[in-house]
């Protein structure tokens, strides 16, 4: 036989495969990022990438046993629900917990014992990577195709003078909408780079403020600061009250995809170069109170920070959480977590913070010890 | 081995992320535009290679009859082996010839396929990972996410039509590739199916893939088309090969069969050197017929 030919054939059947391999190691799948929520007694967090689990908050042995999961493997009426990643923060509000998903859809649940109240899929057009706003009547939220949807929450019945089929805006809506205080305005960003505040009583346009890049993430801290980072490597701090007018635009070393922690007019974020700032909201422009590479290796930070017990925690993708002095920006203590990475929000709660992985870990940071531990969660489905 | 990747990463993959992106800038922000001059650009930047693997193919395909005849005649391996490199020699070919450029294209290909699937972001995760991988120019920087509508057409989600379209470009790519060059059964019937098993298999991989990626695929064999009637011709529409191989040279091709040597055989008919298992008889053949 004459092998010549023969390896031939065998070449593009080997780059066939390569390709398989290549896609096969490369590929993002949506695995969501949620950070822990606190409602009194009771946490919710992500007990797996798709999964949201309510516990009692851990106490002093820092365990816990899962109350219940959803979506429920053992749960008829669950079963066909596929979240596929959540990554919008749970809204818990009277009885009901409001949850996105990237591709399940929205929930209403009931905080009891997460049955269904409702769930809004068929209607929805796109993806859901943010989260929901929730105000005293209305629910809002945008998708990765550019709807933004606004509901009444009890039933999610489509909000008076809103679209049925959700409002077409320029670009994705990655961020979870934001309402004013008083509910009137409903602030929604898109990774067009624009930021628009509509009327909620009309959806009629109030103002509209337009980045150069693209914006992932946004909080309102008080009735004049809206935070909007943005993956131009700015921040830009928005008065509301003033028609959206930039009262400070802070570049920063990279990508800032995530929101503050915010003290005494001070917001403290960080970037994906490792870097963490500090912001006086409070002088005219914006003043950098300091700079810290929290991360010696570089690594990203992709979730807020928290301020509990004097100290700011920071978590970065390592996965590492960094204690850090507020006021000068000195790391006190670094801890590796030795496992997956961390995305979500650091939650702060009582005296501590609580970090939770990609792959469905806990973590406890106690500022003052300069510690981390896992909680350990029993009744995992 | 992480360094290797590091290394792939730095030297091709990051231009080439970067390079589409700035095609994108360039092109209205439209990405499947970006898609299809990014592949059009690496497959002519890259056709030097490709011509020398095709040619050698083309060539290895013709002196296959020659090589089934001795297949046929030499029983003995190592002779057998001798009277297959006489003919490479001959006819200018070199065995691996067509190996080489194929091997050398290879990183750039996965690349190719990688950049375009990363820059597409599918997922928040993805597009965290893309920021890993990008320049610190302000216009590149500002252009993510991509914009992932091309013709009305989601780049990110699978497209029906687009997996037809990957089967029916490859099943081009490969009918144009193969000729009829086979000279056993085994051959030709391994030939009909590369034909028809590669864009079935690519068509199966496409239903997972995300449009972007399968409008890159398709490009990419429609340039592979090209290339193919542009050294093979295409007989059937009378279109005459426009890249013809250069001649073996002489000179090179005498100094090899002197260095051949003591293969003076060389010279002779191959059939005269069969003389110790009979004419047309292998040593098996032989030990079967005796008692």
């Amino acid at each position: 036989m004459v092998k010549i030919p023969r390896a031939l054939a065998a070449i593009p059947l080997l780059f066939c495969f390569a390709l398989l391999a290549a896609a096969c190691v490369g590929t993002e799948n949506p695995s969501g990022w949620v950070a822990p929520v606190f409602d009194g007694q009771t946490v919710y967090f992500a007990e797996a990438h798709d999964h949201l689990a309510a516990a009692p908050a851990p106490g002093t042995d820092n365990q816990t046993t899962i109350s219940w999961v959803f979506p429920a493997k053992n749960d008829p009426a669950q079963k066909g629900i596929s979240l596929k990643g959540i990554y919008g923060r749970p809204v818990v509000d009277g009885a009901n917990v409001y949850l996105s998903s990237y591709s399940g859809g929205v929930f209403a649940l009931t905080k009891k014992d997460g049955h269904v109240v409702w769930q809004m899929k068929s209607e929805i057009s796109g993806n859901v990577s943010g989260g929901v706003a929730v105000s005293s009547k209305l629910l809002a939220f945008g998708t990765t195709d550019g709807h933004l949807y606004v509901v009444n929450k009890s039933d999610h019945t489509t909000a008076n003078n809103w679209p049925t089929s959700g409002l077409t805006v320029d670009g994705g809506i990655w961020a979870a909408p934001i309402f004013s205080a008083d509910g009137q305005t409903l602030y929604v960003a898109t990774m067009s780079g624009n930021l628009k505040a509509y009327n909620v009583a009309d959806h009629s346009e109030a103002w509209t403020f337009h980045a150069s890049g693209a914006i992932a993430d946004m909080a309102l801290l008080d009735s004049t600061h809206l935070f909007v980072p943005s993956l131009n490597h700015h921040a830009y701090v928005l008065d509301p009250t003033q028609q959206g007018k930039v009262t400070t635009d802070f570049a920063a070393r990279d990508w800032i995809w995530t929101t503050p922690a915010y003290k005494d007019g001070i917001a403290y974020f960080g970037d994906f170069s490792g870097y963490v700032y500090a912001l006086d909201l409070s002088s005219p422009a914006g003043h950098l109170k300091w700079e810290s590479k929290v991360s010696t290796k570089g690594s990203r930070i992709f979730s807020a920070p928290a301020l509990v017990g004097g100290l700011l925690v920071v978590a970065d993708r390592e996965p590492a959480v960094h204690f850090v002095d507020p006021a000068t920006g000195q790391v006190k203590n670094t801890v590796p977590l030795l496992t997956s990475t961390v995305r979500a929000d650091v939650t702060a709660e009582g005296n501590y913070a609580y970090v939770s992985t990609t792959n469905g870990h806990l973590f406890r940071a106690d500022p003052s010890q300069l510690k981390v531990a896992e909680v350990t969660v029993g009744g995992r489905p | 081995m992480s360094e290797i990747l590091n290394l792939f990463t730095l030297i091709i993959f990051n231009p080439m992320i970067n390079f589409l992106l700035l095609l994108n800038i360039v092109l209205f922000n439209s990405f499947g535009l970006a898609i299809i001059a990014f592949t059009i650009i690496i497959r002519l930047v890259t056709f030097p290679a490709t011509l020398r693997q095709l040619h050698s193919t083309r060539a290895m395909q013709t002196i296959q009859p020659r090589i089934a005849e001795i297949n046929k005649k030499f029983s003995d391996p190592k002779r057998r082996q001798e009277e297959i490199m006489k003919v490479y020699r001959e006819s200018g070919v070199n065995p691996l010839g067509c190996l080489g450029p194929m091997v050398l294209q290879f990183p750039i290909l996965i690349a190719l396929y990688d950049a375009v699937r990363l820059a597409l972001a599918t997922s928040p995760e993805a597009l965290e990972r893309l920021s890993g991988h990008l320049y610190a120019w302000g216009p590149i920087q500002q252009s993510v996410p991509l914009q992932d509508h091309f013709i009305g057409m989601d780049l990110r989600t699978g497209n029906l039509l687009m997996v037809v379209l990957v089967g029916v470009t490859t099943w081009a790519q490969t009918a144009t590739t193969v000729t009829s060059a086979a000279t056993t059964d085994q051959q030709r019937t391994q030939q009909q199916m590369m034909t028809y098993m590669m864009p079935l298999l690519f068509a199966f991989f496409a239903l997972n893939f995300p449009a972007g990626v399968s409008l890159y695929w398709v490009v990419n064999s429609i340039v592979g088309i090209a290339f193919n009637i542009g050294v093979y011709g295409f007989p059937r529409l009378g279109i005459e090969p426009i890249f013809k191989p250069k001649p073996p040279k002489q000179a090179k091709l005498a100094t090899e069969a002197a260095s051949a040597g003591s293969l003076a055989a060389a010279t002779q008919p191959a059939q005269e050197l069969r003389t110790t298992n009979g004419p047309s008889r292998s040593k098996r053949q032989n030990r079967r017929r005796r008692p």
